[in-house]
């Protein structure tokens, strides 16, 4: 029993809504700008790919990243025309590698008031989308969100239930910015995926949602879904708290492909979690090489963060909203900054220069996370 | 809900003020005081320098569930990895290494931050540290929910293993008490909720082992519960959440332990309430009597606590409810004997 994605969403540094996001990654366009907030005067990276939405009169305000929670959700809702169905009884699974920190950041250093449960993000979201049913927030590091997707997953296989509303939302921390600042030996200006000459990761922000139902429901809705959701796969590599580890996220691929009834010759696109670290960038291309064998070098590869950074928990389900337009439009948008493969990704199809146009079926999307969490989503356009 | 069977095979607690995992009933009569935390009695010095305090208090935890339930507590030696999970829950564990790091950036700038606080800077690093030190390489989650998180995270991963994503699942709930968490949820109490005190809050962390029902037979072990219908209300609804867990026509449960009482006006009212319970009403345990306010780490220790009444009352059926307060939802779990029903 497959679950069908109704309704989608998301908010990115270069756009508001799912299709202006993916017309601008489509073009090339990045959020790359020059910290917006934070004072330059304390830190070695000076850019970022910032959500530019904070008030003139004011440094920085807390709840940043609960708005566009609330704004994606709402958006995905009406999407799928569920808003006018609320007998239904939501659940919603919302993943985020920082929560709200920043909101706990401006408590400690600027004295804005913060209430514990501003910390995760149900009671706006309630207020916000009216959910009645269980509200429950992941912390799982920059692979929360697909993860969310799949306990999702579970609930409708479950029979828990019926429509589950998945999200993903992350704002910077300082803390975080300044510890990476402090981990980069490179400095980097621009995220470079599985390029030579990558530097390293810088943080963006973002957010997105979908609309996870049963086939049954949405037809019983007469709703035309936007995908299928084959499967999710997740591991854990139980290996290094920082690092990554190329089994373990071969085996989150390998799980998925399980769950999902696909073989790597089935895959059309692989969104790859790509951060533009010397070491995920090449143990990733190796964990890819490992799993698809022989189709490594012919399934087209592209990877989001060259255009909108790393937005941390958010950026598996902003993956998941991005690959929902590449199955229906046929587009696959460009890696920006790549030049020349590194080493381990030589014989890998990335995408760069410009978007490709491609027929896509079935799509990839990798997530793996701080702590050695791993998830992997694969999704089917539906055939009309 | 599907019906396969995930039962709880360990128990483990650390909670500084009580001795031993088994004294937990005798230590809730009078409000525990807490004692010193050694977390190097238990699980050595190796590998424990940069762990922050809440991820020593659930390794300790971890370990003690483990051997309870007779598994490994290396990852050289666990058995079957791959199809061992973690989850945890636990909203504060990481709060004052953020602000902390924020003070050194502020004050010195970002050269100066430790790339050892890097870790302890993402909130699920307590999961991960558990997979690591234990050998868990299955789904790892961290659950961050408020004071529904422990019976959220008990019931997800009770779904983990109901989806076959795993076999065993560790399951933990800690919070840790610090100066910053103390001023976080003070400030809740009182000008956020317009209590008249700052709430008494409570450290700990308490772990359990869910297992498959093939595990459990594979591996031959007993087993002390198995765990039934989750309910979950945003709008703070306790009464309709034990409604949803406690299927009409089944017997009434034995025990409720209940939310944290003196905050929550709301359970208290629910507590009165005979309909509730068809007329015979389950003894009460309020584990913040004794524990204070362990927000995120609740449920868990509710799990432990449920299992050790069922045994020593020979009884049947608790139902754990945790929430309904710092204007947060409410979520209800059943707990059932297996040697008593």
């Amino acid at each position: 029993m497959a679950g069908v994605i109704t309704g989608a969403s998301m908010i990115t540094s270069v756009g508001q809504t799912r299709a202006a996001c993916f017309e601008a990654f489509c073009q090339g366009l990045t959020g790359n700008k020059p910290l917006q907030s934070f004072n330059q005067s304390r830190y070695n990276l000076t850019r970022a790919y910032e959500i530019a939405d904070r008030p003139a009169t004011r440094r920085d305000i807390k709840g940043r990243s609960t708005n566009w929670l609330c704004e994606v959700v709402n958006q995905a809702i009406k999407e799928a025309g569920l808003e006018q169905c609320r007998e239904q009884r939501l659940t919603a699974l919302i993943g985020t590698g920082l929560r709200e920190l920043r909101s706990l950041e401006l408590w400690w250093a600027d004295g804005q008031p913060l209430a514990v449960n501003e910390l995760h993000f149900g009671g706006a979201l309630v207020r916000s989308a009216n959910i009645t049913g269980p509200v429950i927030t992941l912390s799982n590091a920059c692979a929360a969100s697909s993860f969310a997707l799949g306990l999702a997953d579970d609930l409708l296989i479950l029979g828990e239930a019926e429509a589950v509303i998945v999200a993903g939302c992350d704002s910077i921390t300082e803390s975080m910015f300044g510890s990476g600042d402090r981990a980069s030996m490179l400095r980097p200006e621009r995220v470079q995926p599985f390029d030579r000459d990558r530097r390293g990761a810088l943080l963006g922000e973002g957010a997105a949602a979908v609309v996870l139902e049963s086939e049954r429901s949405a037809s019983a809705r007469g709703v035309a879904p936007l995908a299928s959701l084959r499967g999710v796969g997740m591991s854990c590599d139980a290996f290094h708290e920082t690092a990554p580890d190329q089994a373990g996220m071969a085996r989150a691929m390998t799980d998925a492909h399980l769950r999902a009834s696909v073989i790597p010759d089935e895959i059309d696109l692989l969104l790859a979690h790509g951060t533009g670290t010397a070491l995920n960038d090449k143990v990733e291309a190796l964990a890819i090489k490992e799993v698809f064998g022989r189709r490594a070098e012919s399934v087209p590869i592209t990877a989001l963060k060259s255009l909108i950074g790393h937005t941390s928990g958010a950026s598996g389900l902003v993956g998941v909203a991005t690959a929902l337009e590449c199955l229906n439009q046929g587009r696959i948008p460009p890696t920006a900054g790549f030049n020349a493969p590194m080493e381990e990704a030589i014989g890998l199809d990335i995408v760069a220069g410009e978007a490709r146009a491609v027929p896509v079926q079935i799509v990839q999307v990798n997530a793996f996370g701080f702590g050695g969490v791993n998830a992997v989503v694969i999704l089917e356009r539906i055939s009309r | 809900m599907s019906g396969a069977a995930v039962i709880i095979t360990g128990l483990g607690l650390e909670i500084p003020g009580i001795q031993d995992t088994a004294n937990l009933l005798d230590a809730l009569k009078a409000p525990v005081e807490a004692s010193e935390f050694i977390p190097a009695d238990k699980l050595g010095r190796q590998g424990l320098r940069y762990k922050d305090r809440a991820t020593k208090l659930a390794l300790c935890a971890a370990q003690t569930a483990l051997t309870n339930a007779g598994l490994p507590t290396s990852a050289a030696t666990q058995i079957t990895p791959e199809t061992f999970g973690v989850v945890v829950s636990s909203n504060l564990g990481n709060v004052d290494t953020v602000c902390r790091v924020l003070d050194t950036i502020y004050s010195e700038g970002a050269d100066s931050v430790s790339p050892l606080d890097m870790p302890n800077l993402s909130s699920n690093v307590i999961a991960s540290s558990l997979a690591i030190r234990f050998g868990c390489k299955a789904l790892n989650l961290m659950v961050c929910n408020g004071a529904t998180s422990g019976i959220d995270a008990t019931h997800l991963a009770a779904n983990a293993i109901r989806a076959r994503r795993a076999d065993r699942v560790l399951v933990v709930g800690v919070e840790p008490v610090n100066p910053l968490v103390e001023r976080l949820m003070e400030e809740a109490a009182t000008t956020w909720l317009g209590f008249q005190s700052k709430p008494r809050l409570g450290e700990g962390s308490a772990a359990i082992v869910l297992e498959s029902a093939g595990s459990v037979s594979a591996r031959d072990v007993k087993g002390y519960a198995r765990l039934g219908r989750y309910a979950y209300s945003y709008s703070g609804d306790v009464a309709r959440t034990i409604h949803e867990v406690d299927d009409e026509g089944a017997a009434p449960p034995d025990l409720w332990l209940t939310p944290n009482l003196s905050y929550n006006p709301a359970a208290e009212a629910a507590e009165r309430r005979l309909t509730l319970w068809n007329g015979i009403p389950p003894v009460y345990l309020d584990l913040s009597y004794a524990l204070g306010e362990t927000y995120g780490a609740l449920g868990v220790i509710q799990c432990v606590a449920a299992c050790l009444w069922l045994l020593k009352h020979c009884r049947h059926k608790a139902v754990a409810t945790s929430g309904a307060c710092w204007d947060e939802g409410v979520a209800s779990l059943i707990i059932e004997s297996l040697t008593h029903s």
